[in-house]
């Protein structure tokens, strides 16, 4: 009997001893990230029977595990990814907001400038002051527009960039999620028990790199996880890896799109070898998948607001030098010689091309949005559309002008040949000055009998006012001021929609946090009456034990 | 409610964090006066303070074509009315002037018409303070009526004495959006008067000139019908300048209400662009006041519960 006496005891004081563990344990990892917090589960062993019933036999500790709910995983996963989403297009959109919308750095300071300039030459059109002025702003509009595109395809290598180091991220954190799967896996084989702080460790992982995209997970019976990000796409399946590496888009060879690969790998070459590369094959394209975490708010920055911003720049950069030239061509210089292009042309003849192609744009809103190649054969023109890569030929000018391309073409002087060839696109980076002397510039309209004529220096002016973009219902509908600020207020726009997503998906993070925590985090002060709790069994265990061998000292007092 | 003690220790950030932010953004506001720090503060109030921008730059600019045209104009007409009184002198001199006056009366009118003659000439090479010759069509760098070596006595009467080398166009001036004003004249149909291809007035005054003079012999002087018809040339020229001049007068009237509306535009919206972008400070300032408030709060109840842990009650 005082065996059995003292086994209750030594059964009591190692239980009381794993609930002050784990309570430690706990109280240890209070600031874990993704800790979540343990309790041992104990139950009375079986009990031994006897002739008046059945009589305990002492407490066994059957495990240790950690508080878990899967909804509330999904939560904060969900919120946590498209917050890291809104929060990287917020900051990248905001760039974009102030640069465009800036009063110093926008457009239309230089614009209103320039047009103001050519209204003074049309109010003195002789005078040599009036037009160096407007040939300074003239240099100063190009220059506008070279820096604002400048400072667009800065932040289009930056996304390129972006998207490599978020690949590169990616590969690393799946690596370790299914280096992780492999050691959950081997320990739970080897001894049967949930291995808590591997699983939640593991599972920290995961919440890392919902940050970077969006992530489901499939819990395995293994205690392996398998993870799904873009929609579907295996990332993670046991301890294989689908390794990301970036593509060219489709839709323009400059822009990077993330891409995973077709083959899977076994975690422990990815970890090795986790950089994103540019890879012309063997990956499928995530474009338009990924919608979640940092990546997919890159992309979304960059599709819904950097290229479209730099594509509206580029359709006013194009209609501006395309206009002014146009009409600039039709007036007569100081010497009264035909006046020439004022901008350089933006169909840019590429080699040793001589020949002059005059652009007008007919209809903006169908001209591709990364630019064309045009090349002169035997038999016409061969005109490609860079976005889609669709080449046309056409017999002749009139032929091209009649097919609808948003644009018409003239041959300028000197005339086109066969084997020339030209290219449109990026007008506003390469915009700059055809002209470089005032006497160059034409004032005067066309049959002028002298240099105080400002008919074509009107017509400039005129320029300003005149509705030359966004094409729609037949005609023209905003000057190229007010089509420059629709495109500040599409970005400002979707800036203001990335900030409100942003700040209402913080909340959402922020509750969902939260009551995942107040199921699994750690609270000091119930450790303090737990800690107090298992003391205290401790303590009594301890003097079940005194007394248990104090009975068995008398009973040997009574045999002596 | 269960809570873990991160969050229970952490929840008062949040108060702290927006407050801080707030009155970051509002410092920010009040420091530059501006109610958006970016487009994207108010997108569509964005558009239209950019859309009033771009109209106040062309409306300001409209506003200095006025006022240079309204120059234009004011110097042509102090010219033209000098031209008249010019030209009325002239007239004065020829009907005072009759075939029977002897030869030093005769003399003495011609003397005074040649000084006449000098100024129509140079009020028709007039130049404006840029050099341009105002009475040149778009020829602005060519001396319209050119002096070859007219008014000299020369015998028999010079005829050609000037001729006209500046162009018959004249300069426009956009005022406002698609409007232009007329800011030069020609003085085609004053100098030649009637229709263009009629008498030279130049050439009329110098064969007046030559043919006045003493020394002239008797059958060269002009008889009363010669003089009348130098009369007629006279009032054909008076005429066709009283036309410039009421086109001038319309033009400056035109200007004048022009001028008045760009102001009162211009004035509209002014305000309304500052309505949009200024800040309204003192409401501002209210707003820092209550976040402060609360941001002291949030700060108070941050320090009372971080100190909170049953721990220190445990001996």
């Amino acid at each position: 009997m005082g065996t059995g006496i003292l086994g209750i005891a030594a059964s009591g004081l190692n239980a009381a001893q794993a609930g002050i563990r784990t309570t430690q344990q706990n109280i240890a990892n209070v600031n874990t990230a993704g800790y979540r917090r343990q309790e041992i589960t104990q139950s009375s062993l079986l009990p031994q029977f006897t002739g008046y019933g059945y009589v305990g036999n002492g407490v066994a500790v059957d495990q240790v595990r950690h508080q878990y709910s899967q909804f509330l995983d999904g939560e904060v996963l969900l919120n946590q990814s498209q917050y890291s989403r809104y929060a990287a297009a917020s900051t990248r959109s905001a760039l974009v907001d102030k640069l465009l919308g800036g009063e110093n750095t926008g457009l239309n300071t230089s614009l209103n400038r320039f047009f103001a300039a050519a209204q003074e030459v049309a109010n003195d059109p002789a005078n040599s002051a009036t037009r160096q002025n407007l040939l300074s702003a003239g240099q100063n509009l190009a220059g506008r527009f070279n820096t604002l595109a400048g400072q667009l395809l800065e932040q289009r290598a930056a996304t390129n960039n972006d998207v490599q180091a978020l690949t590169t991220r990616i590969n690393v954190l799946a690596g370790q999620i299914a280096q992780a799967n492999a050691t959950i896996a081997q320990s739970r084989a080897a001894n049967g028990q949930p291995a808590n702080d591997l699983v939640d460790a593991r599972d920290q992982l995961v919440e890392e790199l919902s940050k970077l995209v969006d992530v489901t997970r499939l819990d395995q019976a293994d205690g392996t996880a398998d993870i799904f990000i873009g929609g579907g796409k295996t990332l993670v399946l046991g301890l294989s890896v689908y390794k990301l590496d970036m593509v060219q888009s489709a839709s323009d060879p400059a822009v990077h799109d993330p891409a995973i690969s077709q083959q899977s790998q076994r975690y422990t070459s990815v970890i090795a070898d986790p950089t994103s590369r540019l890879v012309a094959a063997g990956a499928s394209s995530l474009a338009g998948q990924v919608s979640g975490g940092e990546l997919g708010g890159v992309l979304a920055f960059r599709d819904g607001v950097l290229l479209p911003a730099l594509r509206d720049l580029n359709r006013i950069a194009l209609v501006t030098a395309s206009a002014v030239n146009n009409v600039h061509r039709g007036g007569l210089d100081y010497n009264l010689a035909a006046g020439g292009d004022f901008f350089s042309n933006p169909v840019v003849p590429q080699g040793a091309t001589l020949g002059e192609l005059n652009l007008t744009v007919t209809d903006d809103s169908l001209l591709d949005p990364v630019g064309y190649d045009i090349t002169l054969g035997g038999g016409g023109y061969s005109v490609t559309e860079l976005s889609t890569g669709t080449v046309t030929n056409y017999a002749n000018l009139a032929a091209l002008n009649g097919a609808g391309l948003g644009f018409t073409l003239a041959a300028g002087v000197p005339a086109p040949v066969a084997g020339e060839s030209w290219s449109i696109g990026n007008q506003a980076r390469g915009m700059g000055m055809a002209i470089t002397d005032t006497s160059q510039i034409a004032a005067a309209g066309a049959g002028a009998g002298g240099p105080g004529d400002n008919q074509n220096a009107l017509a400039l002016g005129a320029l300003q006012t005149a509705a030359l973009l966004n094409f729609s219902g037949g005609a023209f509908t905003d000057s190229l001021g007010a089509a420059y600020n629709r495109s500040v207020n599409r970005t400002a726009s979707l800036a203001a929609q990335d900030d409100f997503n942003r700040d209402a998906f913080d909340s959402l993070v922020q509750s969902a946090v939260d009551a995942r925590q107040s199921q699994v985090g750690v609270n000091l002060d119930e450790e303090a009456v737990n800690l107090v709790r298992y003391q205290q069994a401790y303590q009594a265990a301890a003097r079940t034990m005194q007394i248990a061998s104090s009975l068995f000292e008398e009973l040997l007092n009574v045999v002596r | 409610m269960r809570i873990d003690s991160v969050t229970f220790f952490t929840s008062g950030l949040v108060g702290i964090r927006d407050n801080q932010s707030a009155m970051a953004r509002l410092n920010e506001q009040i420091a530059t006066g501006q109610n958006f720090l970016a487009p994207k503060d108010d997108p569509l109030a964005t558009q239209k303070v950019l859309d009033l921008g771009n109209r106040l730059a062309a409306r300001t600019q409209y506003a200095a074509n006025q006022t240079k045209a309204d120059l234009a104009l004011e110097y042509e007409s102090t010219v033209l009315n000098e031209v008249e009184s010019a030209l009325n002198k002239a007239r004065a001199l020829l009907v005072g002037t009759s075939p029977a006056f002897d030869a030093q009366a005769r003399d003495a009118h011609a003397q005074q018409l040649r000084g006449v003659f000098e100024h129509l000439l140079s009020l028709a090479n007039t130049q404006d303070p840029s050099g341009n010759y105002i009475f040149a069509g778009d020829k602005t760098t060519t001396q319209p009526f050119a002096n070859a070596g007219g008014g000299d006595g020369g015998n028999p009467p010079a005829g050609v004495v000037t001729g006209y080398v500046g162009s018959a166009s004249t300069r426009e001036v956009e005022v406002d959006t698609g409007r232009r004003l007329q800011v030069s004249d020609n003085l085609d149909t004053v100098y030649r008067a009637g229709d263009g291809a009629g008498v030279d007035l130049l050439q009329t005054l110098d064969e007046a000139i030559v043919r006045l003079p003493l020394s002239n012999p008797p059958g060269a002087i002009p008889d009363q019908a010669t003089l009348d018809g130098y009369i007629q040339t006279l009032d054909d020229a008076i005429n066709a300048l009283a036309g410039i001049q009421y086109r001038i007068a319309g033009a400056q009237t035109e200007l004048a209400d022009l001028t008045a509306t760009t102001n009162s535009l211009m004035t509209l919206e002014s305000n309304a662009l500052g309505d949009l972008q200024q800040l309204d400070q003192a409401a501002a300032i209210m707003r820092l006041k209550t976040r402060q408030t609360s941001l002291e709060a949030a700060e108070r109840a941050y320090a009372m519960t971080s100190s909170l842990s049953l721990f220190s009650y445990l001996g």
